[in-house]
């Protein structure tokens, strides 16, 4: 049976009929997957957010208000930002969900961020850090290990965090790490940047979706994989009815960036889970050559993953699939004879004691 | 496991239903929540909260986890700890959702002539002054947070089991040796806990809305006079804004909610020591000498 | 020609004056609320109508010093702009 959650984010008068202890199950399905608010602004503009059982309109429009506090503070982040890589002589560039708020995508709405991720050119990549931290942001005390993870293996520099505003910065040079299996050519995605807002830059519009999509598929932060699936469907859905020819460009974008397997694992979820349909052709040319076998794997990870993480919607198996995605994401990531000792560490480092206090 | 302990109860505007598979809880929460309405099958459940314990080393301390819409938000607490910390995580569900109010951090009590709001600092008194009030006569909408509809003077009551620390218990249990507290929980990261039955009030699980006739700034001070004082509206009008939970969450919409209440209710100082004296100051403040 | 200034935001800082002799004012642009003294209220509440010069701005608070019951005592009017533009609440225009 499909999620409640799914079932509202496609069809929002799904929820008109429930009953009170099923609206509440469907406000926690959303809550745990981060789209309350996305959920909240959905059922808004289909005009069932009015009508709906004051106890849980409540709940929604609580979240929309904590989520429109996030779009404030991140525009209060933006400005010294922007007076930094203006000075620096270099585009601010910005990633995923402040870059979908800052441009007001449709998939914006009610979207809630984790991270700021910014893309820096690599030949530019110290004289940014040195910038930001003369700006205030610094680098957060780590193990050496993890700094040299960081830098060598992942895609960007430690998180810096704000001195005294506590926000936290993620500077990426590509947009996925040098070891993962597509090689992304960096230089091509500044090639295309384009303005999204005043001193501020996206991706190309493909890019973005490609972007988002080999994130979705080659990082393990599954508790979000809900979510970014949701981006993908309005990313999609937006862009295919602005964009004449939009699904042959975003195919042949995804050949030049070798990320076609990611975006075609993409176009199928949001189909089987959203019901947006790209024309069968373009499906045919990006499907990878693997075997039917190897498929079914992937279904049947990926459809445990992209249910929310409530007694009411996981299947049967939810949190091996979320442990072999694990291992997947970080095999992905880095060579395996790197793949066991950053596992290791992590292990003992979880072991060390946690904070005890209530 | 089977639960020994499955309620689904209403607490102020919201639903609970709180699980647990600790026999231990069920006495404390049989003798504090007794009296709290029920919520029948098909009601809307707001929080959905849970207290399990967690498999560990063995022969380690045994421990429990807090547990909200089934996920674990917060790292597992001494077993022992276990009711406070049930206590606490149902604060917190309040405390980070529910923008629906302007939420204070406050204490708030009533008579028949309308509530008076206690904001104030851990320390200050206002759990110690609700429990006092409480036990004296008065009703207690809650020991935690003031519930302000926005635009209003409404106050939404959320009375819980008042959590005192310390000092406060020995002081209320002198004082009424007849009152009714959970167990007694030691070495938390506040001292010693217990939490108080103060639901004597006839009208305590009445949802209504109470209009708030004053703002009272408890200052506790062992040594010093004294007094009542009226209060600048600016700077209750700060103090008030900086112990709220979600004053800055709500951007425009919290400075005018803050500006209706503050602008429409006398605010005060209250230095006190003496548990009479505070009562008396309260009784004035009940009679609307204070003026509006 | 000394420097304009402007409010930092496009929207209107908020004011609650309770009639003290301070008031409450939230800044839009950084959610930020602060106490600002009479006078520093008088300079926001004109440069919420348009930017002023230091010498317009000199002058309308002597005006209002009177009708604020003031006991005319001289304001550093430059030191109070400079304030609220580290409060982030003002900025120099040219």
């Amino acid at each position: 049976m499909t999620p409640m959650l799914i079932e509202a984010l496609r069809e929002p008068r799904s929820v008109s009929g429930l009953p009170p202890p099923a609206l509440a199950v469907l406000v926690a399905q959303a809550r745990t997957t981060n789209l309350l608010a996305a959920l909240g602004h959905r059922l808004e503009a289909a005009g069932i957010l009015e009508g709906i059982l004051p106890e849980a309109g409540r709940h929604f429009r609580s979240a929309m208000l904590a989520q429109e506090k996030q779009q404030r503070d991140l525009a209060h982040e933006l400005s010294p930002l922007v007076r930094v890589f203006d000075a620096l002589g270099e585009p601010l560039v910005l990633l995923k969900g402040a870059a979908y708020i800052a441009a007001g995508l449709d998939c914006s709405r009610g979207r809630l961020i984790s991270d700021l991720d910014l893309l820096v050119r690599e030949a530019a990549i110290d004289r940014a850090e040195q910038a930001l931290q003369s700006a205030g942001w610094e680098g957060v005390k780590q193990e050496a290990y993890d700094d040299r993870y960081y830098r060598r293996w992942m895609h960007e520099i430690p998180p810096l965090v704000h001195r005294s505003r506590g926000s936290v910065l993620d500077v990426h040079h590509t947009i996925l790490p040098p070891t993962a299996g597509p090689r992304v050519p960096a230089e091509r995605l500044f090639e295309r940047l384009q303005p999204i807002a005043p001193g501020i830059h996206g991706l190309a519009t493909e890019d973005m979706i490609l972007h988002s999509a080999a994130h979705l598929f080659f990082e393990s932060e599954f508790p979000h994989a809900l979510r970014d699936l949701w981006d993908q469907r309005c990313l999609l859905l937006q862009f295919s009815e602005q964009i004449p020819d939009f699904w042959d460009r975003l195919a042949v974008r995804a050949g030049e960036m070798d990320l076609e397997t990611p975006l075609w694992l993409s176009l199928r979820y949001v189909e089987m889970h959203f019901a947006i349909t790209p024309p069968p052709d373009v499906l045919d040319r990006l499907r990878p050559r693997a075997s039917v076998p190897r498929s079914m794997w992937w279904d049947f990870l990926f459809r445990r993953i992209f249910r929310p993480d409530h007694p009411s919607a996981r299947l049967r198996f939810h949190a091996t699939a979320e442990q072999l995605l694990f291992l997947r994401g970080h095999a992905l990531r880095m060579p395996p004879w790197l793949l066991l000792p950053h596992l290791a560490r992590k292990g003992f480092r979880r072991l060390a004691p946690a904070n005890e206090g209530a | 496991m089977a639960h020994a302990l499955d309620q689904a109860l209403r607490i102020g505007p919201y639903t609970y239903r709180i699980r647990s598979e600790l026999p231990e809880l069920a006495a404390p929460v049989a003798s504090l929540y007794g009296a709290f309405p029920k919520a029948d099958t098909n009601s809307y459940i707001d929080f959905d909260v849970s207290l399990s314990p967690v498999s560990g080393r063995p022969g380690g301390t045994p421990r429990a986890i807090f547990r909200f819409d089934h996920r674990d938000h917060f790292a597992p607490v001494e077993r022992r700890h276990a009711f406070a910390t049930l206590e606490w995580g149902m604060n917190w569900c309040v405390s980070v959702h529910c923008n629906e109010y302007l939420k204070l951090h406050a204490g708030v009590v009533a008579t028949a002539h309308g509530a008076i709001v206690l904001p104030g600092v851990p320390g200050a008194g206002k759990s110690t002054l609700c429990a006092l009030l409480g036990l004296n006569g008065w009703r207690v909408l809650s020991d935690e947070h003031a519930l302000v509809t926005p635009g209003t003077l409404d106050v939404t009551p959320i009375y819980r089991p008042i959590s005192l620390k310390n000092e406060s218990i020995t002081l209320i249990e002198s004082l009424h040796s007849g009152a009714t507290f959970g167990p007694r929980i030691v070495d938390t990261h506040k001292g010693t806990v217990s939490h108080l039955k103060a639901d004597q009030h006839p009208d305590t699980f009445d949802p209504r809305p109470v209009t708030v006739r004053a703002i009272v700034f408890p200052h506790y001070r062992a040594d010093a006079e004294q007094r009542l004082a009226r209060r600048s509206k600016t700077s209750s009008f700060l103090t008030a804004a900086y112990h709220a939970f979600n004053y800055s969450l709500l951007g425009t919409g919290g400075f005018e909610a803050m500006q209706t209440l503050i602008d429409g209710v006398p605010c005060y100082d209250l230095q006190y020591h003496d548990p009479e004296w505070a009562l008396r100051a309260f009784d004035y403040l009940a009679r609307g000498e204070g003026g509006a | 020609m000394s420097d304009q200034w402007a409010l930092t935001g496009p929207e209107s800082p908020l004011v609650y004056d309770p009639g003290e002799d301070t008031v409450v004012c939230y800044n839009p642009a950084s959610g930020d609320t602060y106490r600002l003294s009479r006078p520093a209220a008088v300079l926001l509440s004109h440069l919420s109508q348009h930017p002023a010069s230091l010498e317009s701005l000199e002058q309308r608070l002597a005006t209002s010093a009177g009708a604020a019951g003031s006991e005319g005592q001289s304001v550093d009017v430059s030191g109070l702009l400079e304030e609220m533009e580290a409060l982030g609440l003002l900025r120099r225009v040219r």
